[in-house]
């Protein structure tokens, strides 16, 4: 399988009367773009763009996509287009602008985004977008879900509508997926889990549009998520669920592609979700163990995870599991109980197969500035004391809430250290 | 400039009241630096004013730790000082304990600096290392004018707010908390560096250490249901409509306890869940859903149980850190076996 990332590398975007790219400018046709993501559920879409650098916060952000558009194929499946396959073939890519969904109904966890400052300082390659945000509010009588739902899909419409621009463009750079199958005898056959965290509707999210808190553990191919196939849909708890931004660009799995051939035989990709029930964790450790080991032969195994607390015991099963199938497992994990616990407690688990963690950095607290425009009328709320935060002026606050930071895919240079 | 006002702890040997012999003196308040206060603030610069020295016996304090402290704490917040610091106690266990003691207390209650100074085997350092800095010295009171320097040096840079390097530089027990650091090799790499080294028998070293492992059986199964009182409790945050105990939405280092005797059901609008980590759409609109009343009563009219308990026991454990998980969990199995309770169910989100 042999993806071709098309990269068009967009240096400044603006309205214009036609939508279409030149000399890596974007012109959007507001009106046009209005009309492409047309839903009932909502009203008054407002499309503003935001550049780095501006004194701008965002608030209440939703999910963050990098627009993109594959070419004799779907785009988004299930989520927009029809269901087709992915992770061949050519995709379009803009680099350096994102669609980011700006809430109007309160989440349960809010999540801001700031245009400058110590945020930027979180979000890895995020931090150089331009965002073209999407701000909505709900229909009367819609409901929450339903609503969220509706903003899923409009993000998603518009990262289709403006990479389907650069269709005739010149790509700036392009980049190849694939996993070679030969000359690979030597080399220590490495497998990855990537455990997902599909927690209840709207709390999860979708791979080819299906809702994945029923999946059971499956064999994918890492194209297919890097290809636009897994999809944020996560609003309750979006502080520990990546933007699909960063699964377009999944830090991890385009590490261990890389290496793949050189140092490592990168053997595949196994995507587990994380139940809620004790029955369905034990079922899926033991599935995702057995597809490691006797599907993709797999001799060690990187496991990370997605959402807060109790996934982690996902993530203990699925390393005790496979070191009983005789799979040594690495565990990369975010370090979030270390606002207030000691070094030696950062993990709800004990389980002495858990030996190799790599830390993916810890919460610290940050001032954030006021800064002179906000785009959103909906103020965020701080996860620990539920006070809302007033995005208007400067506050205290952890990275944990900044939109597409705290991922815990591996973004970033982050580790930490004792004191 | 102002001067940093500092308030100096030591026992009855640096006190110059004499060893062992003198280990019951009690408090005893001097004016000015005495003593290694002397050295720990020459070596901290003009800058640094001792306005007390103060000595007590090992054996004065150690005998009554909580109230000798509290006492002296008292005594120390009456100088409004920016700076508290005790020692060096080197291997001296009545002594560190001591200096961990009052650091720990005169942090906590004047929200100062503080730093102590002690050897590895002092059991101050277990005790305390979590609640102050405490520079690491050699067993023996070899060299007391470079301890003190250290000291100082330490305790300039947390008057300053300076940033404060790691605990091998600035030779200080790690306090067992961690910071975000920014390495060059991403997690990625060193992922598959560290199972490299894993799958290959050679040394890694991992980046979260492993809890404690907590060994926790099984209790006795419970012979006869129908004779049994069984009491809910949960951690999903069920409280009464308008939350009057003020209970957290996160983190919570207590329960309450609620009366549903006369109650067969939990009603929707009555209960309200604060708990920010689940959606609680559905839970709200049926609180038995969380705290299942609902089913214990028919259970119980159906004498399948003996019992459902008077009234049920309600946290929020979003978050929680394990000292509060741990202070609660005490407190609610303090609840239990104060009561004629025979098992509890715990639902949690």
């Amino acid at each position: 399988m042999r993806l071709t990332k098309q990269y068009i590398d967009i240096k400044d975007v603006l309205f214009d009367s036609k939508t279409f790219i030149e000399d890596h400018v974007l012109h959007i046709n507001k009106e046009e773009l209005l009309e492409y993501i047309d839903d009932y559920r909502l009203r008054d879409v407002k499309i503003r763009i935001a550049h780095p650098g501006d004194s701008c916060r965002l608030s209440n952000v939703g999910d963050i996509v990098q627009p993109q558009y594959k070419v004799d194929g779907m785009t988004f499946p299930g989520v927009v287009d029809e269901i087709g396959s992915l992770g061949f073939g050519k995709t379009i890519f803009l680099r350096g602008v994102v669609v980011t969904e700006i809430l109007e109904m309160p989440t349960s966890i809010g999540q801001f985004y700031d245009m400058t400052g110590p945020a930027l300082e979180y979000v890895d390659s995020l931090a150089d977008c331009i965002h073209v945000t999407i701000d909505a509010h709900p229909t009367e009588g819609v409901a929450k879900n339903d609503y969220f739902n509706a903003m899923c899909i409009a993000s998603k419409k518009a990262a289709k509508y403006l990479a389907e621009a650069a269709r005739d463009s010149v790509p700036d750079e392009e980049e190849e997926f694939t996993m070679k199958r030969d000359n690979l005898a030597e080399l220590p056959r490495i497998a990855y889990v990537f455990q997902i965290f599909c927690h209840a509707p709207l709390t999860d999210s979708m791979y080819y549009g299906a809702d994945g808190s029923m999946m059971m553990p499956i064999i994918i191919h890492p194209n297919e998520v890097l290809d636009g196939g897994l999809v944020c849909r996560n609003y309750y708890q979006a502080n520990n669920a990546d933007p699909t931004y960063w699964y377009q660009n999944h830090p991890m799995l385009q590490g261990l592609l890389k290496r793949h051939g050189k140092d490592i035989n990168f053997v595949g990709c196994v995507m587990s979700n994380t139940p809620h029930e004790v029955k369905d964790k034990m079922r899926n450790a033991m599935m995702a163990a057995n597809l490691i080991k006797h599907e993709l032969k797999a001799e060690g195994v990187i496991i990370t995870k997605e959402g807060g607390g109790h996934p982690q015991i996902d993530t203990a099963l699925i390393c005790d599991n496979c070191t009983a199938l005789g799979v040594p497992p690495v565990l990369a994990l975010k370090e979030f109980l270390s606002m207030s616990n000691a070094s030696d407690e950062h993990v709800i688990f004990s389980t002495a197969n858990a030996d190799a963690m790599v830390s993916t950095g810890c919460r610290e607290t940050v001032l954030f500035p006021k800064l002179d425009e906000v785009i959103g009328d909906t103020p965020f709320n701080d996860i620990t004391f539920a006070f809302d935060i007033d995005p208007t002026n400067e506050f205290f606050h952890e990275p944990e809430g900044i939109r597409g930071a705290f991922s815990q895919l591996g973004v970033g240079d982050f580790s930490s250290e004792k004191i | 400039m102002a001067k940093i006002k500092t308030v100096y702890y030591v026992n009855q040997f640096f006190g110059q009241e004499g060893g062992e012999e003198a280990a019951s003196t009690g408090i005893k308040v001097y004016e000015g630096a005495l003593g290694v206060a002397k050295s720990f603030a020459e070596a901290y610069g003009d800058d640094c004013e001792v306005l007390a020295t103060i000595v007590c016996g090992d054996n004065y304090i150690a005998e009554n730790l909580d109230e000798v402290t509290a006492e002296i704490v008292e005594l120390v917040a009456g100088y409004k000082p920016d700076l508290f610091a005790a020692g060096p106690a080197y291997a001296a266990g009545r002594y560190g304990v001591a200096c961990g003691s009052l650091c720990q207390a005169v942090g906590g209650r004047l929200g100062i600096p503080t730093v102590t100074a002690m050897n590895e085997l002092n059991p101050g350092v277990a005790l305390y290392r979590k609640s102050t800095y405490i520079v690491s010295t050699d067993a023996n009171a070899r060299k007391v004018k470079t301890d003190t320097a250290k000291m100082a040096r330490l305790a300039k840079k947390l008057v300053n707010k300076e940033h404060i390097s790691s605990p091998e530089e600035e030779k200080y027990f790690a306090k067992g908390y961690k910071r975000n650091v920014r390495l060059e090799r991403r997690p990625a790499k060193r992922a598959v560096d560290m199972l490299l080294n894993k799958f290959n028998g050679r040394e890694f070293i991992t980046e979260i250490p492993l809890p404690p492992k907590e060994d926790i059986s099984r209790p006795a199964a419970i012979p006869d249901l129908s004779k049994a009182t069984i009491a809910l409790a949960t951690d999903g945050g069920l409280y009464p409509a308008g939350n009057p105990d003020n209970m957290p939405s996160a983190n919570a280092d207590r329960f309450e306890s609620y009366d549903i005797s006369s109650l067969d059901t939990l009603k929707e609008g009555e209960w309200v869940i604060k708990h920010n980590g689940y959606d609680n759409t559905f839970s709200n609109a049926d609180p038995n859903r969380l705290v299942p009343v609902d089913s214990m009563r028919v259970l119980e009219k159906e004498g399948y149980i003996g019992k459902l308990y008077d009234e049920f026991l309600a946290t929020t454990g979003l978050i929680c850190t394990v000292e509060n998980a741990t202070k609660t969990g005490k407190q609610m199995v303090k609840y239990i076996k104060e009561r004629d309770i025979d098992a509890v169910i715990l639902t949690s989100t």
